[in-house]
């Protein structure tokens, strides 16, 4: 089965990465080349993961990925009108905007607001020429290759994306927006957007990542990013996913703690038709914090498949995991959190929920929860719960003279701010609010 | 400190006090397999033609398949042609009586403290004594007969009452399910069989007492358990095993059918030897287990308490097909020293309305891993199925490790399915209470420890429950962190 899906695709990308390459242009290509050779390599031999690999067992990535695209073209600038780009979604926020169209950089579409000394914004082949230290320390160092066949493949063919370097001491006042859309309007397309996020010494951030698509033709987004946050620094991380119901997403971001920083995530994921989440956090440092949120809401057939890996490798450090989910129609959420404590990371605290609604008589909920623990100085706890609404709470509503669509509206509106409730700033909780309410039809109930 | 670090000295230095080898001659088979080694068991046993050819299709089966890779667990290769896959203690053909067993063989049910003598015993327990390859006596057998109860070896089930056999061997775990499985269809040697009739209150637990003796071999027992409409039943299982420096493989499999009303209630200690304690030598458990729940509101429970072995592999199941079914699943497992235990349960909701409990409670010490892995799934059609676990794991230093692997797939909106699971150690606050109250910290690791697992160790009969009591004693005093 593995050889059957997997050749087609391979030679697509064979046929595919020299076209790439030439052109990238010559000066990438030299700095470039060797390990997208080396990430090419990997991804061959790993192959694209089927459901017999343990780590894909219910979600089936192949047939998304299967001969439609063209691995050469993801360079095509699109023809979008930039003030549609942004206008609306971002109206009346205060913030740096970067717009990424099929993982490239769209310059005038982006408004970079922040000053220089305060936070440096680049697309990521300018940082290449300007930063070239940073990126010979980070990039794809954080995140390896040689074990994912994805990162692989996004490593091989990684072109633009965003670079966020916040100096040290530095607090960013404005939130940065890195916006990718996946354009399908004239072409089936796939995109390796590739971000590199460095956080200095005692810096503070707060990013948000929002993914939409557009047009009928299938889109596939292979997204990595790579986030370091050194000592004492903080990050807020926010990812917003409102794809159309034909685009699939694989995403995949790394973030290195160092002793006493904190990274608060949340992941949201209201569309596509197949989006899998893999989000790993190496708490590598004494002190550290890193809170874990996701919400995830599901209809049609669609299928959100959220991986999380948090390693606690230094002592007394702290995780705080949270993700909830919504099933509805003919909907698939597949849950696995992954808890690994080290012999040396004495004194840790992990906590993670996992709590599902299922709403739909076919609807399914797939969630596999998983400690694995060296240590004997811990406190680690893990629950889940799947199940139908509440009877009582409807009840309660009921009886005070709601309607039932009101009150169940009512219920799932609470259930999902629970975790919109987790983001530490006030008007990106209210943007993702807002996003969230209308897509999800609560505001006119 | 030096004070804990001498008494976990202490712990791993203690004995394994079922070491013993007993001197006796034995009937065996070459080492190695084929399908000569089939055809030798069976006419060894006096089968007839379709069990012949039953094993014949499992070891064909068994040789298309690979050694599971996937469980939690360092597993040396094994060599299978290295093994004996039968050996019997020599014997008269026939037994008449209790009396005319080889007194040898009853010194040693004497000294693990099993009296195959039915007036000596003081509780109602028949024992079925399966040493190495055969059943070398059933108690009670008469007492039962007259209730329409049978209970008797594998061999002698599979002679008199092939339509039972034929009927439900295989029919809950199939040759294919696992390549043990299938190694143990091929080659099985002996085992328990029980059937219990249509409204039939089994009025004494029964009770398989597994002794591997011969080197070299491995053991491969089969129990099969059928309860009829309206029948309860109790089972236990205990065994041991010989300290030697290769290791040896024990494959079971077990088959539980609960028809309608049904009650079958199945209870493990398993003591095989564990090693020593730098992890030479000890048992391979590999043990399929499973049960089904055909009728509605029939009920399985398991409950084990897995403290031996150097590699357990071990997952009792509950298919829970009828509706207003139950399956309870209670556990708890020790590892200590280069130990490794891979268990835990299947739930597999397909009735209506049916309801399922785990309990797992997990122990490691020394440089032990343990595992827990287990599956909760709701199928479609399974409305109002109910499913809570909890799994706990406490841990004894930080070169042990523990693990929860827990699946739970949902496909039924009207399911309610809760899973809770923590890992911590011995609070410093409680040994310092017990402390306070001039216990030693030998005792109050001890009584918490009983504490800790006693909400399993209750599920127990209490013939089991105070040998498992005393285990959990061995396994672990002083082993505080």
């Amino acid at each position: 089965m593995t050889e059957k899906l997997a050749n087609p695709i391979s030679e697509a990308v064979i046929a595919n990465f020299h076209a790439f390459e030439q052109s990238l242009g010559a000066d990438t290509v030299a700095i470039h080349h060797h390990t997208r050779k080396e990430a090419l390599n990997h991804f061959l031999r790993l192959g694209v993961p089927t459901t017999k690999n343990e780590e894909w067992r219910y979600t089936n990535i192949a047939p998304s990925l299967k001969g439609k695209f063209d691995f050469a073209k993801t360079s095509k600038s699109s023809n979008l009108d930039p003030e549609f780009l942004t206008s609306t979604l971002f109206e009346g926020i205060e913030a740096n905007i970067i717009v990424l169209v099929n993982g490239k950089y769209l310059p005038y579409s982006s408004t970079v607001l922040s000053p220089i000394h305060e936070v440096e914004i680049l697309a990521l082949d300018r940082a290449i020429e300007k930063r070239s230290a940073i990126l010979d320390t980070y990039y794809t160092k954080v995140a390896p290759y040689n074990n994912n066949a994805l990162n692989a493949l996004n490593t091989a063919f990684a072109e633009q994306g965003a670079f966020i370097y916040v100096p040290e001491g530095k607090e960013v006042e404005l939130p940065i927006f890195i916006h990718h859309i996946a354009d399908g309007t004239s072409d089936s397309t796939i995109c390796h957007p590739r971000n590199l996020i460095v956080l200095g010494k005692n810096a503070k951030v707060t990013i948000v990542e929002t993914y939409s698509s557009l047009g009928e033709n299938s889109v596939f987004t292979n997204a990595l990013s790579e986030v370091v946050v050194s000592e004492g620094a903080h990050l807020e991380y926010v990812k917003m996913q409102a794809e159309k119901g034909n685009a699939t997403q694989v995403n995949f971001t790394q973030i290195n703690h160092a002793g006493n920083s904190t990274s608060n995530t949340t992941t949201i994921t209201v569309g596509g038709k197949l989006v899998r989440n893999n989000l790993h956090i190496a708490v590598d440092g004494e002190f550290a914090e890193a809170n874990l949120n996701g919400l995830y809401w599901l209809n049609a057939d669609r299928l959100v498949d959220n991986h999380t890996l948090v390693d606690h490798i230094q002592p007394n450090s702290q995780s705080n995991e949270l993700y909830k989910g919504i099933v509805s129609d003919k909907g698939t959420a597949v849950f696995n959190g992954k808890i690994f404590v080290k012999a040396e990371a004495q004194k840790t605290n992990a906590f993670q929920s996992n709590r599902n609604i299922l709403l739909s008589p076919d609807g399914t909920v797939n969630t596999k929860p998983q400690l694995e623990i060296f240590a004997d100085d811990v406190r680690c706890t893990h629950g889940c719960t799947t199940g139908a609404m509440d009877n009582e709470p409807m009840f309660y509503l009921r009886s005070r003279g709601l309607d039932e669509n009101t009150a169940r509206a009512m219920l799932l509106h609470a259930f999902a701010q629970e975790v919109v409730e987790k983001i530490n700033h006030d008007s990106i909780k209210q943007f993702i609010a807002r996003q969230i309410d209308s897509l999800l039809g609560f505001e006119n109930e | 400190m030096s004070n804990s670090t001498a008494l976990l000295e202490d712990i791993t230095s203690s004995e394994y006090k079922y070491g013993f080898v007993t001197d006796i001659e034995a009937d065996e088979a070459p080492k190695g397999l084929s399908e000569d080694i089939v055809r030798f068991i069976s006419a060894k046993k006096n089968e007839p033609e379709w069990m012949l050819e039953w094993r014949l299709k499992a070891y064909r089966t068994w040789l298309k398949m690979s050694t599971p890779k996937w469980a939690n667990l360092e597993v040396a290769n094994i060599d299978y042609q290295a093994i004996k896959y039968y050996s019997a203690p020599k014997q008269k053909k026939t037994l008449n009586s209790l009396d005319e067993i080889d007194p040898e063989l009853r010194a040693t049910f004497e000294k693990l403290g099993i009296s195959l003598d039915e007036q000596k015993r003081l509780t109602g327990v028949a024992v079925d004594a399966v040493i190495d390859s055969v059943s070398i006596a059933t108690t009670f057998k008469g007492k039962l007969a007259e209730l329409g109860i049978i209970f008797c070896s594998m061999s002698e089930a599979i002679q008199e009452h092939p339509e039972l056999i034929k009927k439900y061997i295989g029919s809950v775990v199939p040759v294919s399910d696992n390549y043990f499985s299938a190694l143990n269809s091929a080659v099985f040697s002996d085992g328990s069989f029980c059937y219990i009739p249509k409204g039939v209150r089994c009025p004494m637990e029964l009770s398989t007492y597994f002794r591997i003796n011969a080197a070299e071999t491995g053991q491969f027992e089969r129990t099969l358990i059928v309860a009829e409409e309206g029948s309860t039943v109790s089972y236990l299982e205990g065994c041991t095993a010989p300290m030697r420096d290769e290791n040896q493989l024990h494959a079971a499999v077990v088959e539980l059918v609960a028809h309608k009303d049904s009650y079958i209630k199945y209870s493990t200690v398993q003591n095989w030897y564990p090693g020593d304690k730098e992890g030479k030598g000890g048992i391979y458990n590999f043990v399929t287990k499973r049960g089904i729940c055909l009728g509605n509101h029939s009920k399985i429970s398991w409950t084990q308490v897995e403290t031996g072995s150097a590699i357990t592999w071990k997952y009792p199941s509950v298919i829970l097909k009828g509706d207003y079914s139950v399956g309870e699943f209670y556990s708890v497992a020790v590892t200590n020293n280069y130990q490794q235990a891979d268990t835990g349960t299947k739930m597999i909701h397909l009735g209506k309305n049916t309801k399922s409990r785990i309990v797992s409670k997990g122990i490691s010490a020394g440089h032990s891993q343990n595992s827990y892995r287990g599956l909760v799934e709701v199928a479609k059609r399974a409305d109002n199925a109910r499913n809570f676990s909890q799994c706990d794991s406490l841990l004894m230093g930080n070169k042990c490790g523990a693990h929860t692997f827990p699946y739970i797939e949902v496909k039924n909106q009207t399911a309610q399915v809760e899973h809770e699971a923590t890992t911590s150690k011995i609070g410093e606050d409680q040994i310092f209470y017990c402390n306070q109250r001039g216990m030693s910290t030998e005792d109050a690791v001890a009584l918490i420890v009983n504490g800790y697992a006693k909400e399993v160790l209750n599920q127990l009969p209490m013939e089991f429950a105070v040998e498992a009591q005393k285990l959990l004693a061995i396994s672990l005093e002083g082993s505080v962190g």
